[in-house]
């Protein structure tokens, strides 16, 4: 899924040539000077290289390792194009890519998926794959559990009060001139009434993907959410994050099924 | 590495930067959205041609390249703070680019700042008022 991803967008590339940037604190602090163009294309080039080793299998942990790498700097750069002079902040619609390879990364799992002659060999024990699911899907709740926390630390319940959601809603009704953007300005119920439903989604509804028999459910639900953001506010998270754990949890059940399969034919 | 030091690691490591604010990516910023607002505090600034023509004048800010959104965290962050001057230079960095467009502007074209602010809803339709912040002569 992050290698159609990649493709599909190939201005990760060429945008950061295209527009001023800043340098995202990180590479400041490394003194990591923006490199040049043809420099970024060889990133893009081992970045995706390395996600297709990582998918078929090859030398897993090391091709994980240089995908997160080479994912860091290839879109620390282009995340430089969204960069004030003043501030730290970067979107973080992309870090939860980077939050999986890191994760995966450091799985015991990742040796024991090998591509041999027999083809792709799972040499996993099943006892020890639970507490690696768990790890994953934690991993992918951090980024829901990040923006809920946030928003509570910082506004507490009153973020809640239906005046905030309207507030950026107008700002985004004012950008764009968005009619859903604009209903919700005008519908201080309807404000409220997503603002618990986002506190919701992003605090305690994350960790229902830990439990099986709502997986599905939760997924709809963020599927909503992710769309939802996208229709009103024109921030997309369907690709390189809803999609990208989506992924995840399909190998799970395809694995799951086929397991099942292969028990009753041996009955 | 053992099973429970992975787990441990991976768990301080993403959240516990979440609790200590650590705003730097790839550990980005959640809190974009985090604080208190209120409709009728809300301003917008947008860039504007005084008397010219439509199709440049038309989304402005995307013909130069640049987001509103990301506009709009410069220019605010330097209105809160009263810095005039690094507003004049945000405004002037992008009237850089606008030269190149030279053939198609008066010579006497006039670059708007414009703050965009709530005045209310009527029957369901949003007001909106419109006021040039400053003004910048571009040639």
């Amino acid at each position: 899924m992050v290698i159609i991803h990649l493709t599909v967008n190939p201005f990760y590339i060429t945008l950061p040539y295209e527009l001023p940037t800043n340098q995202i604190t990180l590479f400041q602090f490394f003194n990591i000077e923006k490199w040049s163009l043809i420099t970024n294309k060889i990133i893009y080039i081992i970045l995706v290289v390395s996600l297709v080793v990582t998918a078929i299998g090859y030398r897993v942990r090391l091709a994980i390792f240089v995908s997160m790498v080479s994912y860091l700097l290839f879109m620390g750069n282009y995340l430089g194009t969204a960069k004030s002079p003043h501030m730290s902040y970067v979107w973080h619609s992309q870090n939860l890519i980077w939050y999986l390879l890191f994760t995966l990364f450091l799985l015991p799992s990742s040796s024991k998926i090998q591509l041999n002659r027999r083809g792709v060999q799972n040499l996993l024990k099943r006892e020890s794959y639970y507490w690696e699911e768990v790890v994953v899907v934690l991993t992918i709740c951090a980024a829901y559990f990040g923006s809920g926390y946030s928003k509570l630390s910082t506004s507490g319940l009153e973020w809640a009060n239906g005046y905030t959601m309207q507030g950026y809603m107008l700002q985004r009704y004012i950008y764009s001139g968005n009619p859903l953007a604009g209903l919700i300005v005008s519908d201080l119920s309807l404000a409220k009434l997503l603002s618990w439903i986002t506190l919701a989604l992003e605090t305690i509804i994350p960790f229902c993907l830990l439990v099986p028999y709502l997986r599905w459910v939760t997924l709809l639900a963020f599927f909503f959410l992710h769309f939802g953001i996208k229709l009103i506010m024109d921030i997309d998270f369907i690709y390189s994050h809803f999609l990208v754990y989506l992924t995840f949890f399909l190998a799970i059940a395809i694995e799951k099924y086929l397991l099942y399969k292969s028990r009753r034919q041996l009955k | 590495m053992s099973h429970r030091l992975i787990f441990s690691l991976l768990l301080v490591l993403f959240y516990g930067l979440i609790f200590f604010r650590v705003e730097h990516w790839p550990f980005t910023d959640w809190g974009v959205y985090a604080y208190r607002y209120h409709p009728e505090k809300v301003f917008v600034f947008d860039l504007s041609l005084k008397d010219s023509e439509p199709n440049l004048a038309a989304n402005l800010l995307e013909n130069l390249g640049q987001s509103p959104v990301t506009f709009n965290a410069m220019i605010t962050r330097s209105y809160l703070k009263k810095d005039e001057e690094e507003i004049d230079k945000h405004i002037l960095f992008l009237l850089e680019e606008m030269k190149n467009w030279q053939k198609q502007l008066a010579p006497d074209v006039e670059v708007q700042l414009i703050l965009k602010s709530f005045d209310g809803v009527d029957e369901g339709k949003i007001r909106i008022k419109r006021e040039v912040y400053k003004s910048y002569k571009l040639f």
